[in-house]
């Protein structure tokens, strides 16, 4: 159920930042965001927010829910919910209320759910 | 009052009988009015002046996107210095009609829609001093495009960039429409055209963009070329079109 909608977020997504692009500077999204391109400083929205695989992010990042399949460097502070899956490379420390990591992620920071360090 | 601007192509005596043809269904339903045709006219913007402080209400231009474009551009430039801002019409004639098109206006229900006149109001972007409907063009030859001074973007040429007000031409149909704030579509060349909101692409909302790099271009409504710095923002103006009837409106 939840996969599917979040298939739909990524679908709809408001803004969405392309494969080809660069960003530089602090972005904040409107409504649900796409990232298949790269980010350099620091990311925020409210909502969804979806990293791609090929994606290369240098930022912290604060959203709504995430999934992740890219690579990250930075602090990633989530409301809600938090989906690394198998592609995703994550440098840096993940703040969630719910998460789930597929087999084959790569985590290198401490997991806190609810602000609590459940994984180190 | 009615003032009806013709486009020059419009006097082509291959178009004389669908022009008779309108006269007559216009004078039928009470909607003749003076008719100006370009060629003979100095500018559009100094006739519409004088037709407006003369009390015009409303201004058909007979012609195409080029021709509606320059009037767009003309009644909102005219009415920074009035409180009065005509209603604008079109009667589409010919190819590249994608505004009258998009308004729901064709040739054969033109005088139909201009009859009923449901009239709605749009939002204009604005570059530097100057409006836009549509979309502006920005090309992208190593552009850095700011974004509401908070972070940047970098072009290339192998993208195409589109500030887009009102997704006009039937390619950007796809794009999500919200009047209140523009949107910064970014195409990379390797995937479709417009064809969906494909991920290779970026959607962009914003309140305002800039270009300082003095090397890049504006193509403002398909229309006219301005050269950066420019800074794209939605415009406090609205213009008034009248519309056909069944033309779905986003409240």
């Amino acid at each position: 159920m939840f996969k599917k909608e979040l298939s739909e977020k990524i679908k709809e997504a408001k803004t969405i930042i392309g494969h080809s692009i660069h960003v530089k500077g602090d972005f904040v999204g409107d409504g649900d965001v796409v990232i298949e391109g790269s980010v350099n400083g620091t990311i925020k929205t409210s909502n969804f927010l979806y990293i791609g695989d090929q994606s290369k992010i240098v930022a912290d990042i604060e959203a709504g829910d995430i999934k992740i399949s890219g690579e990250i460097t930075g602090n990633i502070k989530i409301n809600s919910y938090a989906e690394i899956t198998k592609t995703a490379i994550i440098n840096g420390n993940i703040s969630t209320s719910e998460i789930s990591i597929e087999k084959g992620a790569k985590i290198n920071g401490n997991v806190h759910m609810n602000g609590k360090p459940a994984i180190e | 009052m009615y003032i009806y601007i013709y486009d020059s192509f419009v006097n082509e005596s291959k178009n004389h009988k669908i022009i008779a043809s309108i006269e007559t269904r216009l004078t039928d339903l009470g909607l003749n009015g003076k008719i100006y045709r370009l060629g003979v006219i100095k500018s559009i913007t100094s006739l519409l002046d004088e037709e407006i402080k003369k009390g015009a209400k409303t201004i058909i231009g007979v012609g195409n996107d080029f021709l509606f474009s320059q009037i767009i551009n003309s009644v909102i430039k005219i009415s920074e210095d009035s409180s009065i801002v005509p209603i604008i019409g079109f009667i589409p004639i010919g190819k590249n009609n994608d505004i009258a098109n998009y308004f729901g206006i064709n040739l054969s229900n033109a005088h139909a829609v201009i009859s009923a006149r449901r009239v709605k109001s749009f939002p204009l972007g604005k570059v530097n001093n100057n409006y836009f409907l549509s979309n502006v063009k920005i090309s992208t030859k190593k552009t850095i495009i700011d974004i509401n001074d908070r972070y940047q973007i970098s072009l290339n040429e192998k993208n195409e960039a589109f500030v887009i007000n009102l997704p006009i031409s039937p390619k950007m149909e796809n794009i999500g429409l919200d009047y209140e704030k523009l949107k910064l579509f970014i195409k990379n060349n390797s995937s479709g055209y417009f064809s969906n909101k494909s991920q290779t692409d970026s959607l962009i909302s914003f309140q305002t963009i800039k270009v300082f790099d003095s090397n890049n271009t504006a193509l403002i409504d398909n229309n006219y070329y301005l050269k950066s710095p420019f800074e794209i923002s939605q415009s406090s103006k609205k213009i008034n079109i009248i519309i056909a009837k069944d033309k779905k409106i986003i409240e």
